[in-house]
């Protein structure tokens, strides 16, 4: 009877996968908001990514990137609302998990926990706060632009030089490898990232799984070196003031 | 055959009782052979710890044959103590040498509380397999033998998860503290299975928010249980078990 009553625990709260709003509070769930999220975030990097690379062709045609994507302003608005949802569910959802997978271990290992795991994998937490930190410096040396150098005045046509700020940025070397930096530990993020959204969203193949972990680090650390090679080719001065 | 002896030292968690408090502790074996099991080693050490009047170790165990589950034993930080498809019991004392300092700890999770040194309360799986780990129709007496044909791939699928003795390595194993891996294998095993299928969707849901309640941690995708797993079962369960809850939602 005893043995009984012991198996009669129930679940705390009663329709717990009521609705999609508690199936996202679970487990399972807050996984799938962190790969969902991580998809748009990951489509985003990329986008933004083929906008850096305009600054090898040169002052003009980066400038005019930059300013159409400032006078497109459904497009800028729309990303800028999506990165609004998208950036602040990742990061809640990964403290809370983060918090509850703390609880589920109240005691640690005396000794040392040495089951196999890959570094990346165990530092998703530390990689994604250093690409926090490194986001909020990039949106004030950028968008907010209140810290880095700045030309002395706009250009003619009222946009700010976006090039000569990239320029007289990176040719400081503390801020390029702040960058340099940053893109490290956002390769190191997506390496473990991109493969893990899968697995989240149930996505499975017994073939192409472990291509897919490979995949995953070719695609993070190669966003990592196209982002990097351009604080790096202005202080080596390929890209040129 | 040759039958090296050796002298090792130990390191072992001892606590009293389920609400006292424990330590690590050091012991020295002597004698101990190269043939023996790891749990032999540890019959050997309370033989010599009777001998001197102290309390022996209490360690769970049952079949030493790798398929009861009953042994759960963290040898120097990974569970069952890390060779490939293993259990505690069948780890042979080969794989020390003279002079070895080893350290054993049991399973650490909240959901796993200690009762004394080295025996946890695993209930939290029982609870979760009761919360839906199980197939709802009367199956009266055994059918005919490939009465209800079932094709090898299904087949494969369901055996392999079916392979899980619910030892809690996984568990143990996980920086989480997540119980992912057994809990999809007990799922999997069924929902591969005609008898299973039809309770698929109602089974995850069911047996997800127990997980929850239990107070096991979430899946990273370390993947360290299924390096730890003694039935090498694959986080291929994981990721269909996610599947289906996904779809669950749905339904």
């Amino acid at each position: 009877m005893a043995e009984a009553s012991e198996l009669r625990r129930e679940a705390a709260s009663e329709p717990l996968f009521g609705s999609l709003a508690t199936f996202a509070m679970s487990s399972v769930g807050s996984k799938v908001v962190m790969a969902v999220t991580g998809i748009g975030l990951w489509l985003f990097i990329t986008a933004h990514l083929a906008g850096n690379l305009t600054a090898f062709l040169g002052r003009e045609i980066f400038n005019g990137y930059a300013a159409a994507l400032h006078h497109n302003q459904p497009l800028l608005w729309g990303m800028r609302l999506a990165l609004l949802i998208g950036f602040p569910l990742h990061i809640l959802t990964a403290a809370r998990t983060v918090a509850l997978n703390r609880a589920a271990r109240p005691v640690e290992y005396a000794w040392a926990n040495k089951s196999p795991a890959r570094a990346a994998a165990k530092t998703m937490m530390l990689s994604g706060a250093v690409v926090l930190a490194f986001l909020l410096y990039h949106l004030a040396h950028f968008t907010w632009r209140v810290t880095g150098p700045m030309p002395a005045a706009p250009l003619p046509s009222g946009d700010w030089d976006a090039y000569s700020m990239l320029v007289m940025g990176f040719q400081r070397p503390l801020i390029a490898g702040f960058y340099v930096l940053g893109q490290v530990l956002l390769a190191a993020h997506l390496s473990h990232g991109l493969y893990s959204m899968f697995q989240h969203l149930g996505l499975w193949g017994r073939r192409w799984t472990p291509w897919l972990q490979s995949a995953a680090l070719v695609v993070g650390y190669g966003l990592c070196i196209a982002f990097a090679s351009i604080p790096l080719a202005v202080l080596l001065g390929i890209i040129k003031p | 055959m040759s039958d090296k002896k050796m002298k090792l030292k130990l390191h072992v968690y001892r606590q009293a009782s389920k609400d006292a408090a424990g330590a690590m502790k050091e012991y020295v074996v002597e004698d101990v052979s190269e043939h023996m099991s790891f749990l032999e080693m540890m019959d050997h050490l309370n033989e010599q710890l009777m001998n001197k009047g102290e309390e022996p170790i209490a360690f769970d165990h049952d079949c030493r044959e790798g398929i009861c589950g009953m042994c759960s034993m963290v040898i120097n930080g990974i569970p069952h103590g890390g060779h490939r498809g293993v259990t505690a019991c069948q780890l042979h004392m080969r794989h020390f040498k003279d002079g070895d300092e080893i350290f054993v700890e049991p399973w650490r999770a909240r959901a796993f509380p200690v009762l004394r040194d080295l025996v946890v309360d695993r209930q939290a799986f029982d609870r979760i397999v009761a919360a839906g780990g199980y197939v709802s129709i009367n199956t009266g007496g055994a059918p005919d033998a490939n009465a209800l044909p079932i094709s090898k791939k299904e087949a494969d699928l369901s055996m392999d998860a079916a392979a899980c003795i619910g030892c809690g390595a996984c568990v143990a194993a996980c920086k989480n503290a997540s119980a992912m891996l057994f809990v999809a294998a007990k799922a999997s095993h069924l929902n591969h299975l005609p008898q299973g299928e039809p309770e698929r969707y109602e089974r995850v849901k069911k047996m997800a928010a127990q997980m929850d309640a239990e107070g096991f941690g979430t899946c990273s995708n370390y993947s360290s249980c299924e390096a730890v797993c003694p039935k090498e079962i694959s986080v291929r369960v994981i990721a269909e078990f996610n599947r289906d809850l996904l779809k669950a939602q749905a339904k």
